[in-house]
């Protein structure tokens, strides 16, 4: 599948900050991309380079096979950004600030109003359309930025934080909003700090840490990473501490405890086949209701990713980053 | 070029319903009150020319105040507020992202900020045919004076437009804007002050519009030259505008530089008890220079620099109400802006008496309008005393020009230093009142004509009432004339009263918007003007 989006060794500085240090991605069309990466990453400046607001210093930068310094002219029409913060006409109406933004990417007045509903109704602003953009909640402006980019109908969304600061409800309509965006074939970049909420999202995510790429992959591969060990949720009947002890000696178990009602035990690294545990079990006399493998949280992939980048930039001399996995 | 994006632009300020009421009003008025004047004027049918003459003056002068006020406030108001409003909210970008290019949201935002203060100019020429009729211009005057005045139009949106391409705030860009008005306006380009004392704004405007810009050969020339040379420099200002546009565009916060010295005490101004600032007011100082004007960072020596610029020029405009627009402007916009991006909420989460807060806020305005002191003072010996010497016929000289001319100079600056208080005071009422800019700075208008008008009567109303006690022949036109007959002294003194009674009266209204609003996070709210009568009333 080609790449809707291909960035290439892009570096940006901000006097002594370093923003950016030859950051590589690719992003096929019709993916749902997260970019996650702690606060000062470099997520935002990406996104402003693929949106033509910002000039990297060294790199190229591409959407849809058009570069996006020498040529952002052709890309504008491609792509519908939106900011971290959603810049608003406060005193225009919704539905007149949208027909402002579909009169300034040239759609034919005759098709205007009927584009302008469409997006209304995708983004749920129904009720809003005839409000003030000064008296809408901050939920119904992210909604409102969101029907702003899809105005005229563009192949690839660079969405930065859309869902931050919003409710849990308002939250899930918006990421149900992207989710069928995503359905549609658009690409879209979307950055976020709620990583759970990108994992039903997103079919791929980029890491980055300090300008550097951390990892590029599906999110399943990211959590494979991120795991070191199996982790096994144990409950059964007798005494647990009596089950911990005897799970303990087992050759393959690295550690053992009690959790609340059940037994959690982690497997040393390379074990792949735990049924060892349930037949060691209930030949020792304790009845197996249930062995479960302990979930690995994007959280934990995240941190576990973000912290060993840490520590290889604090170690002398510097070690080098991971090279992308393109999953 | 996209002039769709134009059109947009037109119809989106069209919206603001205030601009359909002042095209409407200002007409409705002028037509009133000529048909008034002429109605029940006395002279009508004993002297139907003294009549006309009053009319055709009364007219002009409404008239072309207006058109100056358009012209000189408006404009640059609405064109300093387009692109530095955008950045502010963040949507330049989005705009930009449309496809449509910096020079189409130039031409745009200059296309619809010039047409809408054009309408409102053009909107008076009927009216100004009227003069035609009463002998006092000529159709030829009035026509050049409305070539003038779209040309004064165009290099003013473009001065605008430049100063907001280059600003991140609305605040800094009109500061900016009314600064290079005022330049400007000292080069003698386009008003011969010189005219304005002996004929009023009006026809003086007029005239010079059409005769003699330079000198008073040049007639018709004049016109020519003015206009043509403002629209040379429009154009300038426009690439500019447009290239400034393009290196700020995308750039997404100004650079934030808060100095040590932002928190450090000044020990000349520390030495006045009433300029002393306590450790709350440097913080209050040091976010206010953060976040507001940008007028304070001029070193006291460069407005000298500037006055004495100005003084020495052939066409030496009138500086004071200059000085005095930069005071007002610099404590509403530094006030407003504070207030506006939350800076001022650090202070009110401290445990600070209300009292010991509006007083911080205060004192350090009042410091920051201490940079225009000296030349207000230079100014005032240079300009406003001298031109009090003129001797008046039936009045003796009771003092040797020498003492007078001292004595005029040190009057000015004590007047000058009272004015300053009082426009400060000014401007922390009308920002405490009033939070959006273009209105902030039109009510603070409001409210300085309110001012003099006020302070006029008063000293009017009791030099006279002291000139019939001592039958001194005090003159109603003290504020032309010092000399030192008992009922000017009093005037002067009733004057510096007013002044002061005002300062406190306006400091105690800022107070209590500070305590009962500011503080518990109301917003700043458009007033009715029933609200700001009942101010005004208030504070008179």
């Amino acid at each position: 599948m080609a790449n809707a989006i291909s960035i290439a060794n892009l570096s940006k500085r901000y006097g002594q900050t370093q923003a950016l240090s030859g950051l590589s991605l690719e992003v096929s069309a019709g993916d749902v991309c997260g970019l996650l990466g702690p606060n000062g990453a470099g997520k935002t400046t990406t996104m402003r380079i693929l949106a033509t607001l910002l000039r990297p210093d060294i790199g190229i930068a591409s959407v849809l096979g058009h570069n996006v310094v020498s040529n952002p002219a052709a890309v504008r029409p491609l792509i519908g950004y939106m900011p971290d913060s959603s810049g608003a006409y406060r005193d225009m109406e919704v539905a007149e600030y949208l027909e402002f933004f579909a009169a300034a990417y040239d759609i034919p007045e005759a098709q205007r109003a009927r584009i302008v509903d469409d997006c209304i109704a995708l983004t749920g602003l129904m009720e809003k359309r005839d409000a003030l953009i000064d008296g809408l909640s901050r939920g119904m402006q992210q909604r409102l930025g969101l029907a702003r980019c899809l105005i005229h109908d563009p192949q690839v969304l660079i969405l930065d934080e859309p869902a931050s600061g919003l409710d849990p409800r308002a939250r899930i309509e918006v990421l149900e909003v992207l989710r069928t965006l995503g359905q549609m074939g658009k690409t879209v970049l979307i950055s976020s700090h709620i990583l759970s909420e990108l994992r039903h999202l997103c079919n791929t995510i980029c890491i980055i840490d300090r300008g550097r790429l951390l990892y590029f992959g599906t999110i399943d591969e990211a959590l494979k990473q991120a795991r070191t060990a199996h982790r096994l949720e144990i409950r059964l009947t007798g005494r647990p501490d009596a089950a911990r002890d005897m799970l303990a000696g087992l050759d393959g178990v690295r550690k053992a405890e009690v959790l609340d009602s059940h037994v959690s035990i982690e497997l040393h690294d390379g074990i792949e086949d735990f049924s060892f545990v349930a037949s060691r079990l209930v030949e020792a006399g304790f009845g197996v209701l249930t062995i479960k493998e302990e979930e690995i949280l994007l959280e934990d992939a995240f941190l576990r990713l973000t912290d060993d980048a840490q520590q290889a930039t604090h170690m002398p001399p510097p070690v080098p980053s991971a090279p992308p996995d393109r999953g | 070029m996209r002039l769709p994006l134009a059109r947009l632009e037109l119809t989106r300020t069209g919206r603001n319903k205030n601009m359909y009421r002042l095209r409407l009003a200002v007409p409705a008025f002028c037509a009133a009150l000529l048909w008034l004047t002429w109605e029940f004027g006395t002279s009508r049918r004993t002297d139907p020319e003294a009549s006309a003459a009053f009319c055709n003056n009364l007219i002009t002068n409404a008239v072309y105040a207006f058109q100056l006020f358009v012209a000189f406030l408006y404009t640059p108001l609405l064109a300093s507020e387009t692109i530095a409003k955008e950045k502010q909210e963040r949507t330049l970008p989005l705009l930009l992202m449309t496809g449509a290019r910096e020079a189409d949201v130039i031409v745009a935002k200059g296309l619809s900020v010039f047409l809408q203060a054009e309408i409102l100019i053009f909107g008076c020429l009927p009216l100004q045919t009227f003069n035609t009729f009463f002998g006092g211009l000529t159709l030829e005057m009035v026509l050049g004076q409305q070539i003038v005045l779209a040309a004064v139009c165009v290099l003013l949106t473009s001065l605008g437009l430049l100063c907001s391409a280059v600003s991140f705030r609305p605040m800094d860009a009109l500061t900016l804007t009314l600064g290079g008005e005022a330049l400007w306006l000292a080069t003698g380009a386009l008003l011969d002050a010189t005219t304005l004392g002996t004929l009023g704004w009006g026809p003086a405007f007029a005239l010079s519009a059409v005769n003699a810009t330079y000198e008073p050969s040049f007639s018709w020339s004049g016109l020519s030259v003015v206009t043509f040379s403002s629209l040379v420099l429009a154009i300038s200002l426009c690439a500019c505008a447009l290239y400034a546009l393009r290196r700020t565009a995308h750039v997404r916060e100004p650079r934030r530089v808060t100095r040590r010295r932002d928190f450090a005490s000044m020990k000349t101004l520390d030495r006045f008890p009433w300029l002393r600032q306590d450790p709350i007011g440097r913080l209050y100082a040091a976010n206010v220079s953060t976040g507001g004007g940008i007028i304070h960072r001029w070193p006291w020596w460069i407005c000298v620099l500037v006055v004495s610029c100005v003084l020495a020029s052939p066409w030496p405009v009138p500086l004071w109400p200059v000085i005095v627009l930069l005071i007002i402007y610099d404590v509403s916009s530094s006030l407003s802006s504070t207030h506006e991006d939350g800076s001022m909420e650090l202070l009110f989460v401290t445990s600070i008496s209300e009292k010991g807060l509006v007083r911080a806020i205060y004192r350090t305005h009042l410091r920051r309008a201490c940079v225009f002191l000296p030349s207000l003072f230079l100014a005032s010996f240079v300009v406003v005393g001298p031109g009090r010497m003129q001797p008046m016929a039936g009045l003796p000289e009771v003092l040797p020009w020498g003492i007078r001319y001292a004595a005029n100079g040190v009057i000015a600056s004590v007047e000058a230093w009272l004015e300053a208080i009082a426009y400060v005071s000014l401007g922390c009422l009308c920002v405490s009142q009033y939070g959006h800019i273009a209105r902030q700075a039109l009510y603070a208008l409001g409210w300085l004509f309110g001012l003099h008008v006020l302070a006029g009567l008063a000293s009017v109303v009791m030099s006279a009432l002291v000139a019939i006690a001592i039958e001194s022949g005090a003159r109603t036109d003290i504020f032309n004339s010092y000399l030192f007959t008992p009922g000017n002294v009093v005037a002067k003194i009733s004057y510096f009263f007013v002044l002061v009674m005002m300062s406190r009266n306006w400091y105690a209204i800022f107070q209590r918007a500070v305590e009962k609003r500011w503080r518990v996070g109301e917003p700043l709210a458009e007033r009715s003007m029933s609200r700001l009568r009942a101010l005004f009333l208030e504070s008179a």
